[in-house]
């Protein structure tokens, strides 16, 4: 994993003199002789804070869990809840598809009566009109 | 001679309770380390502490030798067999590490146990160091080109009106002490291994290196975690702090 450099070494020319500035090291960690130098795979979830598609953005009431995975060529982009799957050839693809279909179910839901739908239909309009607003 | 040592593990005083369990805790490795004046027994007689732990930690790590470091100083590892949990041995220090954190209750005596048995065995009474070490790995998406920073930190970085401060990358290291110590906090964006993914990393380190003794591990203990974690909840927004709760759709 690469991080950006925390401190990096810099100098100031003054005159014909050039000074040289060594940062202060900080890093005398606890465990570096066994954490590896690249930190594990996260395990909490990747969220989206707001959709965003072509026509419309919508504020989340609460952050929507992406669950990013790739599979050959493709990149998959889905939350189990909102019954949303999506893919792409990339993962900016995928996301932007994920969030194009969110918005679209948030109005097609939008537009049914509560008479309009049974079941898991049902659940779905109430977590698409609970979970999003449009801004 | 080895010195007495306390041989059990005090419980833990009560105090105004641990962190909340975080059901979505971004806690990916956690580590214990202690540090004495070099005990060449350590290095000559590995093998019997070995013995001592070898049914839960049955896999041996050996060093690389690498140019320029004495090999003495380089620490064996010794694994469970999911690799789960390591301890490391060396001639000045140990370390006990777990990628699986399950609260500081379960956490504690593990640590204090492995680290009391060692200090036990080959008679080490006096410590230069103590380190508790959280690392947090926690995945985001960009907005555009930028850090959603004020998502997850409270962390206000303020910068003159020449600079700007949407910022596309951070890497921010700062030491701070304490009465009981001194926390390293880094927060640093990042990518993971194949590049694929941006991840904030957010690593406390809290280490005492003043008049220590083998026999107030708990104590050590107690009191970086309970900094730490005062660190860590003031330092996460609420907004963040709701996912770690569950409060997302999923």
């Amino acid at each position: 994993m690469s991080v950006a450099p925390a401190i990096s070494s810099w100098f100031a020319h003054v005159g014909t003199s050039i000074h040289y500035r060594k940062p202060v090291e900080l890093r005398d960690e606890t465990g570096d002789l066994v954490v590896s130098a690249s930190p594990p795979s996260a395990k909490s979830p990747t969220v989206l804070w707001s959709i965003q598609s072509d026509d419309h953005r919508l504020r989340a009431t609460k952050a929507v869990t992406v669950h990013l995975r790739r599979e050959g060529l493709y990149w998959f982009a889905e939350n189990e809840s909102l019954r949303v799957f999506a893919h792409g050839s990339t993962q900016a693809e995928a996301l932007s598809e994920f969030q194009e279909h969110v918005a679209y179910f948030h109005q097609y839901f939008q537009r049914l009566t509560a008479d309009e739908v049974v079941g898991e239909g049902a659940r779905l309009k109430r977590l698409f009109a609970d979970s999003f607003e449009p801004t | 001679m080895a010195k007495r040592l306390v041989t059990h593990v005090s419980p833990r005083s009560a105090k105004s309770g641990d962190a909340p369990k975080y059901q979505n805790s971004p806690l990916v490795e956690v580590v214990f380390e202690i540090r004495f004046p070099g005990e060449p027994a350590v290095e000559c007689h590995r093998d019997e502490y070995f013995a001592l732990i070898r049914k839960e930690f049955p896999k041996v790590w050996v060093p690389n030798a690498e140019p320029g470091k004495p090999i003495s100083t380089q620490p064996y590892h010794f694994k469970t067999e999911a690799g789960v949990e390591t301890v490391m041995v060396a001639i000045n220090r140990f370390a006990y590490t777990t990628k699986r954190y399950e609260g500081f209750e379960a956490f504690r005596p593990r640590a204090i146990d492995l680290a009391q048995r060692f200090c036990r065995h080959y008679g080490i009474s006096i410590l230069t160091r103590t380190g508790l070490r959280y690392i947090n790995v926690i995945p985001f998406l960009r907005e555009g080109p930028v850090l959603p920073w004020k998502r997850y930190f409270t962390v206000e970085l303020t910068l003159p009106a020449t600079s700007a401060d949407d910022f596309q990358n951070v890497a921010l290291v700062y030491e701070s002490r304490c009465e009981t110590g001194a926390i390293t906090t880094r927060i640093a964006s990042a990518k993971t291994e194949d590049e694929s993914r941006d991840v904030f990393v957010l690593d406390f380190d809290f280490a005492k290196t003043a008049a220590l003794s083998a026999g107030k591990l708990a104590t050590y203990i107690d009191e970086s975690h309970d900094h730490t974690k005062r660190v860590f909840e003031g330092i996460v927004a609420e907004s963040y702090k709701a996912v770690m709760r569950g409060e997302v759709i999923s």
